[in-house]
């Protein structure tokens, strides 16, 4: 046998020998909550966010635990709400909220679990404010944009083949497998909630109110940005309409609670500052009208709105001053609540008595008490500036620095219209 | 087709090796029919409706060979002259159309319509390939003109899409080698190699490093200075491994059938003057460049005035070549004066007496890597505004500023580094501390394969993975590559981690060109 005959078996033979060496480490490690072959304390017990393939992963765990409640959402939900929390512990309770998703997801979601053998008793869908803005107006009588169809056919299941031999697969099992001793690394539960244990360790090396300010100045640029523009009415009710449809479509008794989130003040005042308010009463508005629609094609069907906004003792609670070490209870930053903070909110849902519950926290919103909750919020916001007043003047402050920035880009822009507009814009 | 795709890697690549030798086996025109084919079908894979502008240009450009090498005196020449300006006009329009239009539109004030266009992918390898055919065929340059030799060159497709840029003499008589008719096990060996180390280079390095310089050119409003170098380094490296491993896919798919690819890359980061840079980048590309524009232009025979002019004309051409925008007539002009000045420093070196040594050499390779990472930022910045923030940055207009998290395990246990940072004017950033970390160290990486490591036509040198690969000087090379169990071992490990980086393929950067 020549040395180039004998060079390529062994080539060959090796990248088929680790090829497989690959797959069964990743079969038997289990990153991603697949297999269930093998549990072992120590080895692969703690699990760590799927970055890939998140919601096929999610929905293929909630076919095998066939949930009985399930909570949708953004990463609000996924990192505020522990199904296996004290509220939702033996419920059989599913969070299938994902970082960086809108209600779209959620639709497809449920669609997914409609058309399977046991579709939920209960959706806890929370819902984004943010998502429904946009940076230009848009005409009420707009076409809804068409929601995502699902995707079917072989190459639907081709993620299945990429979980088990990909590079990113092998990674995760590593990852899995180095993470198991580590109190503060990024993990994820089984049944879906993400509960920022890596925030623990930015916390403690930057403190709070880093965290509160880094996400203050993403938020002010982001929400600065739609400060002129519109409300996608349109996209809003085709959203919610289809996401009670999809509830409904499997379990017609369905209970379906809508979740407004329990934006921290500091996010409130901010909404404020980039003139949102009209728009954020006009979307809750808005989620009434579409529940009262759905209640009407889905009789059978218990649906509410769940408005946690405002600026109540939980909501305002306390940032902590630069350089001090103290912890907060309820909140990681503004837009993210820990789930200390989801067992109120399930419990309220749920209708379950919970001695911390704070009075006023969570209203449940229907057409005739809109002007009622505008109040509460009002006369809550007394409060909070009168004990944080700090927060409102922060805010203010990067508002007002935010619109001077813009003011001179848009002058810049202009300056250089000349030379190349396209560029700039 | 992307060669970094399962598609291509366990469903195309197979079938034509089967087909091919199969054919071969009958006749070896059998085998290049085939070859033709696959190669027409792995351009049509990518968009069949450019398949028809691939075909009349070659049927065209086969016919104008014809009558130029039929034609005599005067009449040679305007067949030439025509067929070369049906090639520019093709390449204009598809390339240059839009940006001309939006040159004219704001000269002018005139609201001209956009135009959309959309680039056949490879129209410049093609047109540039046959534009050298038609030139050498005037000048009696082509012994052998073959039609299915003739399309076999233009569309074969380990080169098609990205080059290299072939030529006729080095390509056509390969095909014509009825050594090439059998599959043959030190092909199969060498080839599937070197195709390894650059699916590797590909998939491990390049699309790694991708991310971090994403996120420089994205925004880059007031980036500290080592933020921006690690941003740039970041796309330096990215695109030096990102093409290297293209051409090296290339070289090894071609081997495969026996036929040898010319080089394309030969460390050009290591190189200590831009000239050096230059006979060491797009090796191809450059050649093309000196034999068919740069010494008819006159090249450095009318004197240094002219060499200088000369010089940056091709750089400035060069530069657009790689695609319709100003930004790369800044970097091809940047690389024109940066010739201009190595040039006229050489020959002041040499008046001088001076040989530099080895500072001298280091010197000359910090400053032509330095002078690079600088050009690339204008190649790769989507617009002006965008270079020069970066550039602001690189040059450190907003300060020296590391993550705050790496200023407080400092501060921690190395007190007093950390106050002599302080007293030498570093601030310190909130948040980004494993994008800091992550990019420098990917960048590290990197640095150390590309300056440390020997070339892969360094490692293959005693196989002829290519043409003109290595020299006797190349004999000693670490890494050597031979027919051993060991690195059977080796390259099936990088093999496998390759494929298993299948899973996101991307497209190679020189696509768009």
């Amino acid at each position: 046998m020549s040395a180039h005959r004998n060079y390529l078996r062994w080539m060959l033979g090796t990248i088929a020998g680790a090829s497989l060496a690959v797959a069964g480490f990743v079969l038997l490690v289990d990153p991603y909550g697949l297999y269930t072959l093998a549990d072992m304390p120590g080895v692969n017990r703690i699990k760590p966010p799927v970055e890939r393939y998140r919601n096929e992963i999610r929905l293929a765990r909630a076919d095998r635990l066939r949930p009985r409640i399930v909570i949708t959402g953004n990463s609000r939900m996924e990192a505020g709400v522990d199904p296996d929390g004290p509220q939702l512990a033996g419920k059989n309770a599913f969070n299938l909220g994902l970082a960086g998703t809108s209600a779209a997801m959620a639709v497809g979601q449920l669609r997914h679990l409609a058309a399977g053998a046991a579709p939920p008793e209960r959706v806890i869908a929370g819902l984004e404010f943010v998502d429904a803005l946009t940076e230009r107006p848009v005409h009420a009588a707009a076409l809804p944009p068409p929601l995502p169809a699902p995707d079917r056919g072989w190459r639907s299941h081709l993620w299945r083949a990429d979980a088990l031999y990909s590079f990113a697969s092998l990674k995760d099992a590593l990852v899995t497998v180095a993470i198991q001793h580590d109190p503060d690394a990024a993990t994820a539960t089984l049944r879906g909630h993400n509960p920022l244990q890596q925030y623990h360790q930015a916390a403690r090396t930057e403190g709070y109110s880093a965290l509160f300010g880094q996400r203050a100045a993403e938020n002010t640029r982001k929400l600065a940005a739609a400060a002129d523009g519109g409300l996608d009415t349109p996209a809003v009710r085709a959203q919610v309409a289809a996401l009670i449809d999809g509830a409904a479509a499997g379990n017609p008794g369905v209970a379906v609670d809508m979740v407004i989130y329990p934006y921290h003040a500091q996010l409130l005042a901010l909404f404020e500052g980039a003139k949102l308010w009209p728009r954020f009463e006009a979307w809750k508005a808005l989620l009434v009208a579409e529940v009262e629609a759905g209640r009407q094609r889905h009789p059978h069907a218990r649906i509410a709105v769940h408005d946690f906004s405002g600026y109540g003792p939980v909501q305002c609670e306390a940032i902590p001053a630069p350089g001090s070490a103290a912890r907060t209870r309820w909140y990681w930053e503004a837009g993210h609540f820990k789930p200390a903070l989801g067992e109120l909110i399930v419990a309220r849902v749920l209708g379950t008595t919970d001695d911390g519950m704070p009075a006023g926290f969570g209203v449940r919103l229907e057409r005739d008490t809109l002007a009622a909750n505008r109040a509460r919020i009002a006369g809550e916001r007394a409060d909070c500036i009168a004990r944080q007043a700090s927060v409102f003047d922060g805010v203010t402050r990067d508002v007002a620095r935010e619109h001077a920035r813009r003011t001179g880009l848009r002058a810049m822009a202009g300056h250089h219209a000349g030379i190349a507009p396209a560029a700039i814009e | 087709m992307l060669f970094n795709s399962h598609a291509f890697l366990f469903g195309f690549l197979p079938v034509v090796l089967l087909a091919y030798f199969a054919a071969a086996r009958r006749g070896r025109e059998y085998g290049n029919l085939v070859l033709a084919l696959a190669s027409l079908f792995f351009y049509a894979w990518w968009d069949v409706r450019y398949l028809p502008l691939l075909l009349a240009s070659i049927a065209g450009n086969y016919a104008c060979s014809l009558r130029i090498r039929a034609a005599q005196g005067p009449a040679r020449r305007r067949w030439l002259v025509a067929a070369l300006a049906a090639n520019l006009a093709l390449l204009g329009w598809y390339k240059y159309a839009g940006f001309f239009a939006a040159g004219v539109a704001q000269a002018t004030g005139w609201h001209l319509p956009a135009l959309h266009i959309v680039l056949p992918i490879g129209i410049s390898f093609f047109t540039f390939t046959q534009i050298a055919f038609l030139v050498d065929t005037a000048r009696g340059h082509v012994s052998e003109s073959r039609f299915l030799h003739y399309l076999l060159f233009v569309t074969y497709f380990p080169h098609l899409i990205a080059g290299p840029v072939l030529h006729h003499g080095e390509m056509m008589p390969q095909f014509g080698d009825d050594r090439n008719r059998w599959p043959r096990a030190v092909n199969f060996a060498v080839g599937g190699s070197v195709f390894f180390i650059g699916l590797a280079k590909k998939v491990l390095v390049a699309d790694n490093l991708a991310p971090y310089a994403n996120v420089l050119f994205a925004d880059p409003q007031e980036v500290s200075l080592l933020v921006a170098w690690g941003g740039v380094l970041a796309y330096a490296f990215q695109l030096y491994f990102d093409f290297s491993g293209y051409s090296d896919m290339a070289i090894g798919l071609s081997r495969l059938f026996g036929v040898q690819l010319p080089l394309n890359f030969a460390s050009p980061y290591k190189a200590a003057s831009i000239m050096e840079f230059w006979r060491r980048w797009h090796m191809t590309l450059s050649r093309f460049l000196r034999d068919y524009l740069y010494i008819p232009l006159g090249g450095n025979r009318r004197g240094p005035a002219r060499r200088s002019a000369n010089l940056m004309a091709t750089m400035l051409l060069g530069g657009l070549w790689h695609g319709a925008g100003w930004n790369y007539v800044i970097w091809g002009g940047l690389h024109g004066l940066y010739l201009v000045t190595g040039q006229a420093w050489r020959g002041l070196a040499q008046r001088m007496g001076w040989r530099g040594g080895p500072a001298g050499r280091l010197a000359g390779w910090a400053l032509t890597f330095a002078a690079v990472c600088v050009a690339w930022v204008f190649f790769r910045a989507p617009d002006l505004d965008t270079a020069l923030a970066i550039l602001a940055g690189m040059a450190g207009e907003h300060g020296v500023q590391l993550p705050a998290t790496i200023g407080a395990h400092l501060g921690a246990h190395l007190g007093g580094l950390k106050a002599a940072l302080d007293g030498l004017g570093i601030g310190w950033y909130q948040g980004g501390t494993a994008r800091f970390v992550e990019t420098w160290g990917w960048v590290a990486a990197a640095a150390v394969v590309a300056f440390a490591m020997p070339n892969t036509q360094q490692i293959m040198h005693r196989f002829a993975p290519a043409l003109d690969a290595g020299g006797p000087r190349e004999a000693a090379v670490r890494l050597a590559w031979r027919p051993a169990r060991r690195h059977a071992v080796l390259i099936g490990t990088l093999a496998v981690l390759g494929v298993l980086s299948l899973n996101r393929p991307t497209d190679f950067l020189y696509f768009q060109f």
